[in-house]
C-alpha cells in the first residue's frame, strides 16, 4: 500500500511540535521552582571561587620598583663616598 | 650464567623476528613479473594514469570504491563542475566572510573527493578514514556540542526562562519543511525524498549544523553533503535572511518594545542547570540524550569552574581539531555522483524555506506571548529562536537598534537562542526515535 506521505509528515510534525514544547514547558516549569529554591537560600554563601585581585601584581611591582629605587639610591650614596 | 642467558634472548628474539617476516610476507599478494617496456609504454601507461587523461576519456562502468557505476558525465564535467562549486565555497569564505572557519575545510574537503583516481573520499584515503571514523559513528558533531556547552552561558535563559518558549516555536520550520519536502517527493518526479530522507532535511531549519550532520549521518547519508553544506551556507546567511522578514512580520512600536532587565543568576543556579537538562532529558527522551549530554557536560565543565583546563581545551584546542576533520569530512560528501542531482537543488532550496519559517515562527509566538503576559516581549528576539549561536541573536540586537539606539537586547535574545540549540536537540530526538 502506498504511504501517503503529507499525511505522514504531519503526524510527525504534531508529535515532534508537541514534544519540542513539552519538553521546554517542563524545563521553563523546573528553571523557575529551581530559582524559587535558591532564592530561598540565597543568604547561603555562594560556590564562588575567592575574588581575584587584578590589581596586586601591580601593587607588587609598585613596591618592588621602589624598594630596587632605594637600593639603586643607596648604592650610588655608598660609591660616591 | 650470564653468557646463557644472553644467548638465549638472542635466540629468542632472532626467532620473533624470523617469525614476524613470515607473517608479513605471507598475506602479499604474489608479485606481477616485471616485464620490459619501452619508453613509448612507459610514457603512455603514464598518461594513463594522469588527470588529464581522467578528465578527457572517462571509461564507461568505472565503479567508484563503495561499487557505484560512475557516468562518464560524473567523471568529467560533472568533477569540474564540483572543482568550481567548491571554488565558490572558498570565494564565500574567504571574500566575503561567511562561516569561513567551516566552509573552507568544506570546500577544501569537495576539492580533495572530486579528483580522480586518487579516490581520497574512499575508504582507504584519508578523507574517507576521517569520515568513517568521525561522522559515520556520530562522533564528531557531539564533541562539536562538547565545545559548543563551554562556549555558551545559559544565563540569560535562566534569568527569563519564558523566553524558551520562543526556542521552541523555532523548531516549527523544521517540520513545515519536512512536509515540504515529502509533499515535493510526492507530487512532482524530480524530486525523490523518503521520510528519512524528508525528516533529515528539515532539520536544516534548526540552524544547527552539528544536529543537522548528526541526524544526515543517521538517517539519509547518502544527502549528508549537501545538507551540511545547506545548513551552514545558510546560517552563514542568517544577517542576510533574517531582517527582512523580521521587518515584515513586526511593526515600528513592537520594535521599540523595552524589556525587563534581567535578574542575576547565581553561580549555583548555572552549574545545577546541565545537570537539571539531562535528567530531564533523560526522563522524556533517551534519544536526544547523546547530543544533550554533550552540550550538560561542556557547559558543566565550564560553569563549575574547577576544571579551568579542561574547559579551555574544549573551547579551544578541541573544538578547533573536530572543526577541522568535520570539515574535510563533510567535503568529502560533495563528490559529483552524489552531489549533481536534482535532488540537491531541492534540499538547497528547502534549506532556505526552513530557516525562514522557522524565524517567522519565532516572531510570531513572541507576539503571541505579548497578548498573554504583562511582562513585555520584543518579538525580535523571537527570530533568534534558531539556534545560529549567536548570530541570530546579535542580528536581533542590530534590528532593535535600528529603531532605538538605546535599546540592547543582545542579552534578551540569547535566551531564546540557547533554548533554540536544546529545541533542535530535542526535535532531532523525536526524529531519530521515530525512524528506530
Amino acid at each position: 500500500m502506498q504511504v501517503n506521505l503529507v499525511a505522514e509528515g504531519f503526524r510527525f510534525m504534531i508529535l515532534g511540535m508537541s514534544s519540542v514544547f513539552l519538553f521546554l514547558m517542563l524545563m521553563v516549569l523546573v528553571l523557575k521552582i529551581q530559582a524559587k529554591i535558591f532564592e530561598r537560600f540565597a543568604s547561603m554563601p555562594d560556590v564562588l571561587p575567592p575574588p581575584s585581585k587584578p590589581n596586586q601584581t601591580s601593587i607588587n611591582n609598585n613596591e618592588l620598583v621602589a624598594v630596587i629605587g632605594a637600593a639603586i639610591n643607596q648604592y650610588k650614596k655608598n660609591t660616591r663616598r | 650464567m650470564k653468557k646463557i642467558l644472553l644467548y638465549m634472548m638472542l635466540v629468542a628474539f632472532a626467532s620473533i623476528f624470523c617469525y614476524a617476516d613470515t607473517v608479513q610476507a605471507a598475506p602479499s599478494a604474489p608479485k606481477v613479473e616485471y616485464k620490459e617496456k619501452s619508453i613509448g609504454d612507459l610514457f603512455r601507461g603514464f598518461y594513463k594514469t594522469t588527470g588529464i587523461n581522467a578528465f578527457l576519456n572517462p571509461t564507461d562502468g568505472l565503479k567508484d570504491s563503495s561499487g557505484h557505476e560512475l557516468s562518464k558525465f560524473t567523471q568529467s564535467w560533472g568533477r569540474i563542475i564540483m572543482f568550481f562549486v567548491c571554488f565558490l565555497l572558498f570565494y564565500l569564505a574567504i571574500k566575503k566572510g561567511f562561516e569561513p572557519l567551516l566552509l573552507l575545510p568544506i570546500g577544501f574537503g569537495g576539492l580533495l573527493a572530486n579528483i580522480p583516481i586518487a579516490e581520497i573520499a574512499g575508504p582507504n584515503g584519508f578523507l574517507g578514514i576521517i569520515y568513517g571514523f568521525g561522522i559515520e559513528s556520530g562522533l564528531f558533531p557531539l564533541i562539536i556540542f562538547m565545545g559548543v556547552g563551554a562556549m555558551t552561558d545559559f544565563g540569560p535563559l535562566l534569568a527569563n526562562p519564558k523566553t524558551a518558549m520562543l526556542g521552541g516555536a523555532a523548531q516549527f520550520g523544521i517540520f513545515a519543511t519536512l512536509i515540504g519536502a515529502l509533499a515535493l517527493s510526492q507530487h512532482t518526479s524530480i524530486f525523490n525524498f523518503s521520510l528519512a530522507d524528508a525528516a533529515a532535511i528539515g532539520i536544516i531549519g534548526g540552524a544547527d549544523g552539528p544536529t543537522a550532520i548528526f541526524l544526515a549521518s543517521r538517517l539519509a547519508p547518502d544527502l549528508l553533503g549537501a545538507i551540511a553544506v545547506a545548513a551552514y551556507s545558510y546560517m552563514a546567511l542568517v544577517p542576510i535572511i533574517q531582517p527582512p522578514i523580521m521587518r515584515v512580520l513586526t511593526t515600528k512600536e513592537e520594535r521599540k518594545i523595552r524589556m525587563v532587565q534581567l535578574r542575576e543568576v547565581s553561580k549555583r543556579e548555572k552549574i545545577i542547570f546541565p545537570i537539571t537538562i539531562l535528567m530531564l532529558c533523560v526522563l522524556v527522551l533517551p534519544d536526544a540524550t547523546p547530543l544533550i549530554g554533550a552540550l550538560a557536560f561542556g557547559n558543566l565543565v565550564r560553569e563549575c569552574g574547577v576544571v579551568q583546563r579542561l574547559s579551555d581545551t574544549m573551547q579551544n584546542a578541541l573544538i578547533n581539531i573536530v572543526t577541522i576533520f568535520l570539515g574535510l569530512s563533510v567535503g568529502s560528501k560533495l563528490a559529483a555522483e552524489k552531489f549533481l542531482v536534482p535532488n540537491t537543488l531541492g534540499i538547497l532550496m528547502l534549506g532556505l524555506v526552513a530557516f525562514s519559517i522557522g524565524t517567522a515562527a519565532g516572531i510570531i509566538m513572541a507576539k503571541i506571548m505579548n497578548k498573554f503576559s504583562k511582562d513585555k516581549i520584543n518579538p525580535l528576539i523571537g527570530a533568534a529562536g534558531v539556534s545560529a549561536v549567536p548570530m541570530a541573536a546579535r542580528v536581533a540586537n542590530k534590528e532593535g537598534i535600528k529603531e532605538d539606539c538605546t535599546n540592547i537586547l543582545l542579552m534578551h535574545a540569547m535566551g531564546p537562542n540557547v533554548s533554540g540549540v536544546i529545541g533542535s536537540a530535542v526535535a532531532a530526538g523525536v526524529l531519530l526515535s521515530i525512524f528506530k
